[in-house]
């Protein structure tokens, strides 16, 4: 292998127990992983919470010791000093320190990289400017909000231009503005030929900026791959146009229906198609019984909540004068007409798709499997010819 | 360099804006200014500014202790609130963090002593401009405490050949006739030879005894000075509690002026001659002889004895260096034990979290000034029954203890510097090499252990 394709991170049966005061194993928080991160690439790590994403990145940056299994990253142990020159990290809280004000902060770690003082001086003001807290970079970051800290926290990552940047949970915190800030930054980095490792609950983010991705849960490897391989479905076509009347869907689920003999599945607004995904690879791991320390998916709200609600004495007083049997779901309906002027659309496509088979749960209503087995790549190009030639008609006509 | 510098500027900004250090500079503040004014009322000049030396010397070695071990706090609530794992993911060695959270405890608590050394000098000198009490008082202040004598024991009088002597005569003349078979050579020879040694320390009436020194390495002129220092008992009938005796003091066979000096002291207290430098002779040695004889006319003549409990209650000192110099060492003593102190917080907090690492450093602290008095006490224990083998226990613990843990009292010159005498150089440099092998020992240690620590590992 050259060393340009070397990987940046590679880890072998990596595996991470923690133990107690005893030396007794209390958590296996990284069991098995064999995480690649190629150059150049911009890397996923999502897991539910407490599936081992963190420890993963702690023991990337030598900051915990693995119980088994190796690491390289950029070809050398994590304990390598002269590598974290090359890399960025911010944490998944912004640990900073409460008493020093922003610039002081990022002076102290372009120190710790010996940068000259022109140089240092120069990237801070630059970076206290894309974070946009340049006007508040002498105020002492204990009085700092939780995102401007976060924004803080991205701007020291940022100080040595890594290589390699490592962001745990890099939007947790942040405005919509700062999210978009940071995705920017992502794929401008990207661009310019740095690598990211990221990990994020925010699946629409991972989903725009990532190249690949690893599902964990409960420390071990679930899924792992290419974005756009993951969520392609072979046995699937979709089209994505812009909005179209309930009468045009008719039109187009009967053409479909005659030409091709297939039905329309779903019809709807394009969905986050990796939270399902998400939502698949996790299921289907507590499906198998798998181990994990990390939280499990939440379960129904605790009956106590609300069941003995204390009961308003004024309400029951008015409602007393004038006890009237509560109005029905079709009575709220019509006082609300704008409401139903929107469900209207909706119930049209409701009734379009009654056929299709009920889906066995709600997760799977947005793309259901369908056990049908139907040859796909034939009945593409007919269909999109036979719209073409409908829709002329309709024109001419 | 410039990492462990950033590390270390890191904890000295730390410190001075969460007012640990403040709190600590107040404290000192009232020590060394607030004092002088407590002691107004002191009946003496020199002794209220022996008392200011010691107390605040005292206290500020107390304090910037207690200061050194509360800034390792540093470390720990970096581990603690996670700002380590930003700064181990950056290019800094693990020992150099280590070593730049010490220097920066260092670099504060010896600002913090220079500052205070600086003014203890300050104060001390200005105390010294109030108007004394009597000429006396004048004197002691300059001579006895404002300044840096060294001090020359009596040269060691050997007394075996005596009780040889003794012994032999008393066989001779049948004394050990009873208890020829049973008689202990040794032991009746050593207690022969206290016996000498005893009665060469007291003088009958009308007797006089020479006391020598040797190594007297002062300036010789005639215009400096030199100092006997004595205490002596007195036994008389009637009691009476004062010393009346003529001192000569010079070797007029190798040249030196012989000065005949009476006195009339008060007993069981140091007393100090002056006598003009020129009594020492050239080749350094100097004579004192003490006549047992009341030299007042007037006065009733006693039939006093004179005694001295020890050969070291007799003396000679002669100025060496100044106050300020005296001080300056004195304080770099302080500095040595306050920077192994330092590593040695340091090293706990790399280990343990703060509350435990506070308690262990405290511990040690207490050991190391308090160790030279628990070696002693446990010389003196009970040597008996269940006690030998508690202590046989105890002895092991302290061994073990005392290997690890420095004699801090070792290095004390505080008693010194009160008393006007020279705190060596040799005794600075003894000082600086002990306890800074130590505190490389125990940054080395520091610097493992934290190597080896998860530092992401809370649970600690
Ligand atoms: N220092 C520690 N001591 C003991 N257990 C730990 C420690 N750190 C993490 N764990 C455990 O390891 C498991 C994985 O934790 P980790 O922080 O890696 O999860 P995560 O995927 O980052 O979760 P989140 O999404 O909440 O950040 C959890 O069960 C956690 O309790
Ligand atoms: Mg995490």
């Amino acid at each position: 292998m050259k060393p340009t394709e070397m990987p940046v991170v590679q880890t072998a049966g990596l595996t991470k127990v923690f133990k107690d005061f005893w030396r007794r194993d209390r958590v296996i928080a990284v069991d098995s992983l064999n995480l690649e991160v190629r150059r150049g690439e911009v890397f996923g790590l999502l897991g539910p919470n407490g599936s081992g994403k963190s420890t993963t990145i702690k023991m990337l940056l030598g900051l915990l010791y693995p119980t088994r299994g190796r690491i390289s990253v950029f070809g050398k142990p994590p304990t390598d000093v002269a590598v974290k020159a090359r890399i960025g990290f911010l944490p998944e809280e912004s640990f900073l320190y409460r008493f020093l004000n922003a610039r002081e902060t990022l002076d102290l770690y372009g120190r710790l990289f010996e940068q000259h003082t022109r140089q240092r001086r120069e990237r801070i003001e630059k970076l206290l400017d894309m974070v946009g807290l340049t006007a508040e970079a002498t105020r002492r970051i204990g009085e700092y909000s939780k995102g401007m800290a976060r924004r803080i926290g991205l701007a020291q990552a940022l100080i040595n231009d890594p290589e390699f940047l490592i962001l745990d949970e890099p939007t947790a915190g942040l405005d919509p503005i700062g999210i978009r800030q940071i995705k920017d930054v992502i794929r401008e980095l990207s661009r310019k030929g740095k690598t990211i490792l990221l990990s994020s609950h925010l699946l629409a983010d991972v989903e725009d900026v990532c190249d690949r991705i690893t599902i964990l849960y409960g420390g071990r490897e679930r899924s792992t791959g290419d974005i756009t391989d993951l969520l392609s479905r072979e046995d699937r076509t979709q089209f994505i146009t812009d909005k179209l009347t309930p009468e045009t869907v008719d039109t187009v689920r009967t053409l479909l229906h005659e030409s091709a003999g297939k039905n329309i599945l779903s019809v709807g607004a394009p969905s986050d198609r990796l939270e399902t995904y998400f939502m698949q690879t996790i299921e289907k791991a507590e499906k198998t019984n798998a181990r994990s320390s990390g939280a499990r998916r939440s379960g129904a709200l605790p009956d106590f909540l609300g069941a003995t609600a204390p009961p308003n004495v004024i309400e029951h007083l008015v409602s007393e004068a004038d006890r009237k049997p509560p109005p029905s779901t079709a009575e709220l309906l019509e006082i609300r007409p704008r409401q139903e002027a929107r469900s209207k659309s909706e119930a049209v496509i409701e009734h379009l798709t009654q056929p299709k088979p009920a889906p066995p749960e709600r997760t799977e209503a947005q793309t259901p499997v369908v056990p049908e087995k139907q040859d796909a790549s034939e009945a593409d190009r007919s269909i999109i010819d036979a719209l073409m030639q409908k829709k002329k008609d309709a024109d001419d006509g | 360099m410039g990492r462990i510098w950033a590390i270390a500027r890191q904890t000295i900004a730390e410190s001075l804006r969460m007012k640990i250090a403040l709190v600590f500079i107040a404290f000192i503040l009232v020590l060394v200014v607030g004092l002088p004014f407590a002691l107004r009322k002191e009946d003496s000049v020199s002794s209220a500014v022996q008392t200011f030396l010691s107390f605040s010397i005292g206290g500020v070695e107390f304090f910037l202790s207690l200061l050194a071990i509360f800034l390792s706090r540093s470390l720990s609530e970096e581990v603690a609130g996670g700002q380590i794992l930003t700064l181990m993911a950056k290019p800094i060695p693990r020992w150099q963090f280590v070593v730049g959270k010490w220097l920066g405890i260092v670099v504060l608590v010896g600002a913090l002593l220079g500052t205070s050394g600086a003014a203890i000098y300050g104060t001390a000198r200005w105390m010294a401009t109030r108007p004394p009490r009597d000429e006396f008082d004048q004197l002691r202040l300059r001579d006895e405490i404002l300044t840096a004598r060294h001090a020359v024991p009596i040269t060691p009088i050997d007394f075996s050949e005596t009780a040889e002597r003794l012994f032999n005569e008393r066989l001779e003349s049948g004394a050990y006739e009873d208890v020829i078979e049973k008689l202990d050579k040794k032991k009746e020879k050593a207690r022969l030879r206290k016996d000498a040694e005893q009665r060469y320390r007291t003088l009958f009436p009308l007797e006089s005894r020479v006391f020598d020194f040797e190594n007297v390495r002062c300036d010789r002129s005639p215009d400096r000075t030199i100092q006997l220092r004595y205490k002596a008992e007195v036994w008389a009938y009637p009691m009476d509690e004062v010393l009346r005796a003529e001192w000569f003091v010079g070797n007029p066979d190798l040249g030196t002026p012989l000065y005949q000096l009476q006195r009339r002291d008060v007993i069981n207290r140091y007393h100090s001659l002056f006598v003009p430098a020129n009594a020492v002779a050239p080749d350094r040695s100097l004579r004192a002889q003490l006549y047992n004889r009341n030299p007042f006319e007037g006065e009733p003549q006693y039939g006093n004895t004179i005694s001295f409990t020890s050969f070291g209650d007799i003396e000679v000192l002669f100025t060496v260096g100044t106050f300020g110099g005296n001080l300056a060492r004195q304080l770099t003593m302080v500095m040595c034990k306050l920077v192994l102190l330092a590593a040695f917080a340091v090293m706990t907090v790399c280990v343990f979290s703060f509350p435990v690492a506070c308690l262990v450093s405290f511990a040690f602290l207490a050991l190391a000034t308090m160790s030279g008095f628990l070696n002693d006490s446990l010389i003196h224990f009970e040597d008996e029954g269940v006690y030998w083998a508690f202590k046989k226990f105890a002895e092991l613990l302290y061994t073990v203890a005392f290997f690890v843990i420095p004699d801090f009292s070792k290095y004390d010159g505080t008693s010194m510097l009160v008393n006007g005498r020279n705190v060596t150089l040799r005794w600075v440099l003894t000082a600086i090499s002990n306890l800074g092998l130590g505190t490389i020992g125990i940054g080395l240690a520091a610097c493992l252990m934290f190597q080896r620590r998860e530092v992401a590992e809370t649970s600690f």
